[in-house]
């Protein structure tokens, strides 16, 4: 099974072109930092309320990127709250992106390529080598949320992390997904984490768009 | 936490009390866990007596709702605490199960 973190990624990838699909500013940051902490609750390691955050069992999880999680959130002995976390490991990004891809890579899922552009800039792709597993999240978030089913917990975080990244739309036709809105928004509220994942974006978002248009006004 | 259990007609009354948090979560989804499967298809949580639900206890009520809906089942909570229902509100738990502000209310509406 994928975790989090890695299902956010594919999501977030475009296939065919083997390049992250646009996405809300920092959306990607949030999603890895909130995929992280979702697998560590799902996996009985923290838990969360509306003020704190808390570890709840130091056990590893086997997983080398959950378990650095796991002993950085250690090793702060005051309880923080959710956002904190959030933000503190969005800032850390790219480093994590890093180590998802190189997963992913290493387990036949996706491969590198390097490409020149104009015969000097490189850019690099990762196409998808092996996508039944994104093809079988899809499906299976699709049928759901057209359906009146309850999610379980696993389902609410993919919905959850693939809404605060806008990338769900691409699962139904614009008629299919004006209709299913409303029930994509009342499943993905349905986890505390991402809630709090959700509302840091749109806050970015926000004050981004402030600032755009404080800079056009000027 | 406490649980203690009792029945009204077809309906199953699981008393909650205490706090739910990580610890004593496994303890509230095997209980839950072992009413679906021994045949009870009306369930009522009743939290008058909760104090506290964390994301943990948030997840085991999620599961049963799940559960008992595929058993062509029903799950609704009854009376919880201001501050519980807080926690209800904000993560929209009334879009998934029903919650009611009296014992009373839920064991009507799933006896129905």
């Amino acid at each position: 099974m994928l975790s989090f973190a890695e299902e956010i990624f594919l999501l977030a990838l475009d296939d065919k072109q083997g390049v992250i699909k646009p996405l809300p500013v920092s959306a990607l940051d949030y999603a890895l930092a909130g995929a992280m902490l979702m697998d560590l609750a799902l996996q009985d390691r923290i838990d969360t309320d509306l003020t704190s955050l808390s570890v709840t069992d130091t056990k590893p999880t086997g997983d080398p990127i959950l378990d650095d999680v796991l002993r950085d959130l250690q090793q702060n002995p005051v309880p923080q709250p959710t956002s904190f976390w959030l933000k503190h490991f969005a800032d850390q990004s790219k480093r994590i992106q890093e180590r998802v891809l190189a997963r992913l890579i290493q387990k036949g899922i996706l491969k590198q390529e390097n490409r020149r552009i104009l015969w000097v800039f490189e850019v690099r792709r990762y196409p998808v080598m092996d996508n039944h597993e994104v093809k079988e999240v899809k499906t299976r978030l699709r049928e759901l949320i057209l359906s009146d089913d309850i999610p379980d917990s696993r389902e609410v975080v993919l919905i959850n992390l693939g809404n605060a990244c806008r990338l769900l739309d691409d699962l139904f036709t614009p008629a299919e997904y004006e209709k299913v809105r409303a029930r994509i928004v009342a499943l993905a509220r349905l986890d505390l984490i991402g809630q709090e994942m959700a509302k840091s974006i749109r806050e970015i978002e926000r004050t981004m768009a402030i600032a755009m248009s404080m800079t056009m006004m000027a | 936490m406490n649980t203690s259990e009792s029945k009204q007609g077809n309906v199953t009354i699981l008393q909650v009390q205490g706090k739910l948090d990580s610890a004593s979560s496994p303890e509230l989804d095997k209980r839950l866990t072992g009413l679906v499967g021994s045949g009870a298809r009306q369930v009522v949580v009743n939290l008058d007596g909760l104090e506290y639900v964390s994301s943990a206890g948030l997840r085991v009520f999620l599961s049963a709702a799940k559960h008992l809906k595929q058993a062509q089942g029903k799950l609704a909570l009854a009376s919880p605490s201001a501050q519980v229902q807080q926690i209800f509100d904000i993560a929209g738990f009334a879009s998934i199960m029903p919650i009611y502000k009296t014992l009373n209310e839920a064991v009507g509406a799933c006896a129905m």
